[in-house]
């Protein structure tokens, strides 16, 4: 089983299609220049993200028990 | 000498026309009552209804409810009083029908035909049903209706994440009816966080098959290790850690997610809605006095052409920036209430904050009040723990680094992120317009988790690319699975995105 297993995966790989365009070292380098300003851009994002999961015992502490509408309006 | 009788119960099938004052189906409790009468949630049930275009009723005498007689056992059995074992149901149609037609459907001398003509006709018209528990103060038991059409009248969209299909048996016919069950806290064994729990697990348990626990079994769970003040019986309510105990108890996981911002807010409440995880809000009203829990169901969104994006990332915005209100079951009014969320600014000993507002809408047009979010607590399976907070900072990073680098999508890219079930994912792929290799090396040589986090980066023409994660790990960066590219990409930004995609650890399937 395990043969014919190898077999069949030998078989797809040299039928496997040609090796895909590569981008240029030069705009590799912009790519990666971008990555590193959008990282910059969404720290603020990310921080508070992460704040989220961040859950204290007073919260967690919390009473969930209205029974009835208060009306306000 | 025998205290009761023994006999087995009748049952009773009749059809009624929806009456102009749905309260008066039910009877007013003798002695004293603390709030006024028609409760709410009656009221509610009657308009909302009236909305979904209700014409007749088919009202079964003897409905032996699981939630219902689980509690009776548990709570009710010992009471002095003797509490019946079950309860009414009303089936509520959107067609009008009435008893004589249902009674042609058991008459053999009618031909087959004319019978499954009428059996039909009220299968398309089944808005669905509620159970009417044997209890004064709090009548209505499990209710599951249809939902709000997909558009409102001003039009906006709407998606309900949080439904499922609902099999119902009446008469030898069955019905169905898609939606998320709700019901009215008893104060006996259930107040608003078991009942805003039990809504939640009814999606996310039975998606999971495992079995629903009930409101008593959800209040015995959450008080079994942790009991923070009084008795479990009659039911004060939950704290927060309690309700993540109850989670825990039913075979789920909880996640608690802390408000911090309504922009992070609406992005994480509407990935867990749309994931199929209905999150319990925990939400404190800004006058004070002591917590509520209610649970989203489904969202109100605007158009998302509108979208701008933020001056903090200039080049990205988030899908669920137009989301307009949220569609909540709320035990102190009823299912679908909507609820509209926005920032508001607080200022409490001289610092000044933003945090997110919801303000339900109640039937008789009085404002409601306002409450302040606090914390998500949403049930999920077991084998999902990368939480929703990093799927958005991963996709926060691509969606702004997308608009940066390839400049034909400046300043308008969309994110949107969520879980879906790989299964689901590959079965989608096939309208992604995906190479014939792209497409099998998707659906036959990887392997995906049962959940797939999956980011989406969008433009106003459709989707760009799709980043898959494995949810079984707790880190989005270096759990990349796949990235996948969609149809609105152009072929010549293609070797970038598999530049990217290898920064990321994986390939690209085009």
């Amino acid at each position: 089983m395990k043969k014919v297993l190898n077999a069949s995966t030998k078989a797809e790989q040299s039928a496997a299609p040609p090796q895909p365009q590569t981008l240029p070292a030069e705009e590799k380098k912009r790519l990666l220049d971008a990555l590193e300003t959008a990282r910059e851009n969404v720290k603020p994002t990310v921080k508070r993200l992460m704040e989220s999961e961040s859950v204290s015992t007073d919260l967690l502490s919390m009473r969930l028990e209205k029974s009835v509408r208060d009306v306000t309006g | 000498m025998s205290p009761g009788s023994t006999e087995y119960p009748l049952q009773n099938i009749s059809v009624i026309p929806f009456p102009l004052d749905f309260a008066s189906l039910f009877s007013r409790p003798s002695g004293l009552v603390d709030n006024n009468w028609p409760p709410d949630q009656i009221t509610y049930l009657g308009l909302y209804l009236k909305e979904l275009g209700c014409k007749a009723i088919i009202v079964e005498s003897h409905y032996v409810d699981r939630d219902y007689i689980l509690d009776l056992s548990a709570f009710y059995a010992r009471s002095l009083r003797s509490y019946p074992n079950h309860c009414q149901r009303l089936h509520f149609l959107s067609c009008e029908f009435s008893g004589d037609q249902w009674t042609t459907l058991f008459d053999p001398v009618v031909p087959e035909p004319e019978r499954h003509a009428i059996y039909n006709e009220l299968k398309r018209g089944y808005l669905g049903f509620t159970a009417i528990k044997p209890l004064a103060g709090s009548p209505i038991g499990r209710t599951v209706l249809k939902t709000y059409s997909p558009t409102t009248a001003g039009g906006s969209t709407r998606f309900f994440g949080g439904i499922r299909l609902y099999q119902v048996h009446l008469g030898g016919y069955e019905f169905a009816v898609e939606g998320l069950a709700f019901q009215q806290q008893d104060q006996g064994v259930s107040a608003c966080a078991t009942t805003a729990l039990w809504s939640s697990l009814h999606k996310v348990a039975h998606a999971e098959r495992i079995l629903v626990p009930t409101p008593a079994q959800i209040t015995e769970a959450a008080s079994r290790y942790l009991l923070a003040e009084g008795r479990s019986f009659p039911s004060e309510g939950l704290n927060i850690q309690q309700a993540c105990e109850a989670i825990r108890g039913s075979g789920l996981q909880p996640l608690v997610v802390r408000s911090v911002s309504t922009e992070e807010d609406r992005a994480q409440i509407a990935a867990y809605v749309n994931s199929g995880f209905p999150p319990v809000l925990a939400i404190q009203p800004l006058a004070g006095g002591p917590g509520h829990a209610i649970c989203a169901v489904g969202l109100k969104m605007g158009d998302s052409d509108a979208l701008i994006a933020p001056a903090h990332h200039p080049n990205h915005t988030r899908l669920a920036e137009s989301l307009q209100a949220l569609y909540v079951h709320d035990d102190r009014l009823g299912p679908y209430a909507v609820a509209q969320i926005s920032p508001w600014t607080h200022t409490q000993n001289g610092q000044t904050k933003i945090l997110t507002a919801l303000q339900i809408q109640w039937p008789d047009k009085t404002q409601g009040e306002l409450s302040i979010l606090r914390a998500l607590i949403v049930p999920v399976p077991d084998k999902i723990r990368m939480p929703v907070s990093r799927m958005l900072a991963s996709g926060a990073v691509l969606a702004e680094l997308t608009g940066l680098y390839f400049t034909e999508f400046e300043h308008r890219v969309i994110l949107n992120v969520g879980y879906l079930l790989g299964t689901k994912y590959r079965e989608n792929a096939r309208d992604f317009g995906l190479t014939k290799d792209g497409l099998r090396t998707l659906c036959c040589n990887k392997v995906l988790p049962r959940y797939v986090g999956v980011i989406e980066i969008m433009a106003k023409e459709g989707p760009l690319y799709d980043v898959l994660l494995d949810t079984t790990e707790t880190r989005a960066n270096p759990s990349t699975l796949l990235f996948v590219c969609r149809s609105a990409f152009p072929t010549s930004y293609q070797p970038a995105l598999r530049a990217l995609a290898e920064q990321f650890g994986t390939a690209l399937i085009v």
